[in-house]
């Protein structure tokens, strides 16, 4: 029925993305596109993932189909899948999906879409700065800042925007000003995340990819990635960690 | 910061051993046994941690004709004084035989349906060699007298829940094991006694725990659980306040409302038993993410956390949960992790309602001796938001 190819660091970016909140997801097989979106138990974090289906070298969805996956996995399969090479997808009945690469064919059986947790509904969310940054630089920030704390700080001022940690006796700041960034509106802003979430979000990422920041005060963000060379759009939004006003 | 409130045992002043240990060396609660005996185990077990990964291991047999040999590991039942615990545990011989955390036989065998059985059963066994030496530990009940054992026999048929046997024969993550027979009904002693003995878990993954560790394992492992469970519940809508008291540990918990977070803080009063010189405070927290790390304030932290997760899946409502724990002199011997899960579940009963924070927090105040201003300033920090607030 649904009959698509797409190269492989499409795939290991779509399952990555996904698998850093959840094990199982309901996939769409659009007309114009494929996506999937799903929150994490605790309700923090919202994962979004749309191709666009001009990123599929084949793309044939007869019509709109909803499968559920274990995306768990498929991400460990493909890890074993060149980047570059062709991945065959085919779904022949309601049971089982196969995916095809090289010599090496996968079968792996469907989950029935309604026995996975419900998908969530995404937020409207009005957030004042817009950030756009090499997404390299953010993983830098991010990785260092899990050294020494759980939650890190995002500014957004008329001078830059920085990202901060403090741990006991240390303390990280990176900081961007507009000059370092590739859009950058100066609007104000600040909210707290915590690092648990965010440094599963980064492996979805390479330096070189962009990674647009939608950031409000005390107010959940957006983080819009475009990866695998712009074919993949993730988008995740994570509720903020509250600052108690002494 | 006192060394010793932070230590609890653990040897971290250098010395070989722990003076404040030492003070309970005297118990000798019966007399020498040697030889072959046959006597009931209420069922308990002990799994050393010294020597890991091969550790002692073996059963705690009921010495004294007790009528009920179960009362011996119940800690929900236990009350009064300190001594009436102490003597109730001091009629317990601990048998111990060095094993491999991995290591498959039979005396493992005869241990694992002793442990799995909700009666207690009779054992058979050798006893090679008895050392006097009590054992009291912050996070495991007190122990008696111990000694080497040999050639264990289950004499009896043991009672082991049909749940427990197809969780056994299943090959189910350990976490999801726990989860499916709490949920059923099995309490946290019983399920840190099989999870100990190696019973739970994928097949290819299980071995022996440390009581000392499974103790804390199973308080955090069904707490993490519960976390998710109740974070799609609506908060309860007012402040809660609860209050209970045991062999010297005071608590004092408040519910308010919000999204899940929990705070401790413990004070140890000038001469309880970790802590002779001056008062100590400390406080640990966590949002409804995974808890980093493991807590300054040990495996009372834990044991603290369960019971209030428990509570709220029960109403079904979250809640900003903070709990005061504060040690009195009276508790001069320290009993083991129990003694918070069983306060803390023991003062989830009746509340006194409140329309603020303040409010409730200064009532607790009002029960707690320790001068205000020495604790109430560590109470702080945010917590993590929902989405769900946002839509």
């Amino acid at each position: 029925m649904i009959n698509t190819i797409v190269a492989g660091e499409v795939l290991k970016s779509i399952t990555r993305a996904m698998v850093a909140l959840v094990s199982e997801a309901r996939f769409h097989f659009m007309a114009d596109k494929l996506h999937s979106r799903a929150v994490d138990p605790a309700n923090v974090a919202m994962v979004i993932v749309n191709v666009p289906k001009e990123s599929f070298e084949v793309y044939n969805p007869n019509g709109e189909k909803t499968i559920g996956v274990d995306v768990n996995r498929i991400f460990e399969i493909s890890k074993s899948i060149r980047g570059d090479e062709p991945v065959e997808f085919k779904l022949e009945d309601d049971t089982s999906l196969n995916v095809k690469f090289g010599s090496v064919e996968y079968s792996v059986a469907l989950i029935d879409p309604s026995a996975i947790r419900k998908e969530p509904k995404i937020p409207n969310l009005e957030l004042p700065a817009k950030i756009v940054i090499d997404a390299g630089e953010f993983k830098k920030a991010i990785v260092a800042s899990d050294k020494i704390s759980d939650r890190v700080l995002f500014k957004s001022s008329e001078n830059g925007f920085s990202i901060e940690a403090e741990g006991d006796v240390d303390r990280i700041t990176s900081f961007m000003s507009e000059a370092d960034l590739i859009e950058f509106n100066k609007a104000d802003a600040r909210s707290m995340f915590s690092i648990e979430y965010l440094k599963e979000f980064i492996k979805v990422a390479s330096p070189g990819d962009t990674l647009t920041i939608y950031l409000g005060n005390n107010y959940p963000v957006r983080l819009v990635f475009e990866v695998a060379g712009g074919k993949v759009g993730v988008e995740y939004i994570l509720a903020p960690r509250i600052e108690e006003s002494e | 910061m006192s060394l010793c409130a932070r230590c609890k045992g653990n040897l971290l002043c250098g010395r070989i051993k722990c003076p404040l240990l030492e003070k309970f060396r005297f118990l000798t609660p019966f007399s020498d046994v040697e030889g072959q005996i046959e006597k009931p185990t209420p069922p308990s077990v002990f799994v050393g941690r010294i020597g890991y990964p091969k550790v002692y291991v073996g059963p705690l047999l009921t010495m004294s004709p007790y009528p009920e040999p179960e009362l011996s590991d119940s800690p929900w039942l236990w009350e009064g004084s300190i001594e009436s615990v102490i003597k109730i545990r001091s009629s317990l011989l601990r048998g111990m035989k060095r094993v491999d955390v991995q290591g498959e036989d039979r005396y493992l065998l005869d241990l694992r349906e002793a442990a799995a059985s909700t009666d207690y059963v009779s054992l058979e066994t050798e006893v090679m060699k008895v050392i006097k030496r009590p054992v009291f530990d912050d996070v495991m009940q007190p122990m008696g007298v111990s000694a080497r054992i040999e050639n264990l026999r289950i004499t009896e048929n043991p009672k082991i829940p049909q749940r427990v046997e197809k969780v056994h024969y299943d090959d189910l993550k350990a976490v999801n094991a726990l989860k499916h027979l709490f949920d059923r009904g099995f309490n946290t002693y019983y399920l840190q006694r099989i999870f100990s003995v190696g019973m739970l878990g994928e097949m290819n993954k299980r071995r022996l725990v440390p009581t000392r560790w499974s103790i804390t394992a199973v308080h955090d492992i069904l707490g993490e659980e519960l976390k998710k469970e109740i974070s799609d519940f609506n908060s309860v809508n007012e402040y809660l306040l609860f209050s209970f008291e045991h062999f010297g540990n005071h608590f004092e918990v408040i519910f308010s409302p919000g999204n899940f977070s929990f705070e401790l803080i413990e004070i140890w009063t000038k001469k309880s038993f970790w802590n002779p010189e001056s008062t100590w405070v400390g406080y640990d927290r966590e949002d409804v993410t995974k808890k980093k790390g493991y807590s300054t304030l040990g495996g009372g932290y834990y044991a603290a956390r369960l019971p209030v997760l428990e509570y709220m899946a029960e109403i079904r409502r979250k809640s900003a949960v903070t709990v005061i724990r504060e040690i009195n002199p009276e508790y001069y011997a320290p009993l083991g992790v129990w003694v918070v899960e069983e306060g803390v579940r023991k003062a989830l009963a009746e509340p006194q309602v409140f329309d603020s924070f303040d409010a409730a927090l200064f009532h607790a105040s009002l029960s707690i001796k320790t001068r205000r201003e020495k604790w109430i300033n560590k109470l702080k920090s945010g917590y993590q938001a929902s989405l769900v607030e946002f839509t």
